[in-house]
């Protein structure tokens, strides 16, 4: 998985796969939402090919970790196999998801 | 380039990967393979199986099916034999996925679960994993994907050599404690899932 970093929009893009091994670029995600300001900070997913059920895992302690400082996690544009994961584990439940 | 060794000893359509890369991997899968080990995984017994049907087995090691994208290139192959929908190629990819790093965590490397609920947790997970990796005698340890179909139905077999639900800790149902959400995903994804031998062999079944 790579990230890329939209500091001004408050917006983190993921992209390629994101499974149990991509522990390295998850870490720098968290360390990148505590780096914003803003009250909510977007994931954008558009470019996300693949998920497993540890890379839904890391996203829920994703979430958790921006309750703690009073944020909130949007996921964005979730698509293909992305999306059918999403639907089949009621993720829209446990996040804000924006088609 | 071809990584096989389709010598006087291999019989027809059995091949060796070397464990290098994904792009050896997919070489060493290309049709006509019907069977491929990786090379430093002991020779085995490769008789066909008792069900009929066309057939394609890959036999890795831990290292190898926690580093490369093994589900995504053996479902590629898959469609490569038999054409695959869309959804079907979905459903696949993701179940083989789940079934291969349950093999992979809490079988061979008999990783607990319920430890990733936390950065914490997750961080120290990863160094487990990471120093049982380092150690040949449980990166070498082997798991086996099998997938057989014909014309109506897939069956796919992932099996490891931990020691099943022997590892779980809990209380709770034995496969969900195991599993997790990668069961409801299995469950989701999959026609028929059975999960056998105490939890060390997980068959899955796909209408075609």
């Amino acid at each position: 998985m790579q990230i890329q970093v939209d500091a001004d929009g408050a917006r983190i893009s993921v992209s390629g796969e994101f499974t149990f091994s991509d522990h390295g670029p998850f870490k720098q995600m968290i360390e990148e939402l505590f780096a914003f300001k803003e009250k909510a900070v977007t994931i954008d997913l558009s470019n996300l090919d693949f998920i497993d059920s540890a890379g839904l895992g890391m996203l829920l302690l994703a979430r958790d970790e921006a309750k703690k400082t009073n944020r909130e996690l949007v996921l964005r544009h979730p698509k293909g196999q992305v999306k059918r994961m999403f639907g089949v584990t009621r993720f829209d439940k446990l996040f804000t998801v924006e088609s | 380039m071809r990584q096989a060794s389709e010598g006087a000893a291999s019989p027809p359509g059995i091949t060796r990967w070397d464990g290098c890369s994904a792009d050896t991997l997919r070489a060493a899968l290309a049709s006509p393979t019907t069977c491929c080990l990786e090379n430093v995984l002991p020779c085995e017994n490769d008789d066909a199986s008792p069900r009929p049907g066309d057939r394609l087995r890959l036999v890795v090691t831990t290292r190898s099916a926690y580093r490369y994208p093994v589900a995504k290139i053996l479902t590629e192959e898959l469609h490569a034999r038999t054409p695959l929908s869309d959804d079907l190629r979905i459903r696949i990819i993701s179940a083989v996925q789940e079934a291969l790093m349950n093999a992979v965590l809490h079988g061979n490397l008999r990783i607990a679960s319920g430890r990733r609920r936390s950065l914490a947790g997750l961080e120290a997970v990863h160094d487990e994993v990471e120093a049982s990796l380092a150690r040949p005698e449980v990166a070498d340890a082997g798991i086996s994907i099998q997938m057989i179909w014909d014309d109506s139905t897939l069956e796919l077999t992932v099996k490891d050599g931990g020691r099943g639900y022997s590892d779980v800790d809990s209380h709770d149902e034995p496969e969900a404690a195991a599993f997790g959400r990668g069961l409801a995903i299995l469950r989701a994804f999959s026609d028929k899932v059975n999960v056998l031998d105490g939890g060390t062999t997980l068959k899955l079944e796909f209408r075609l």
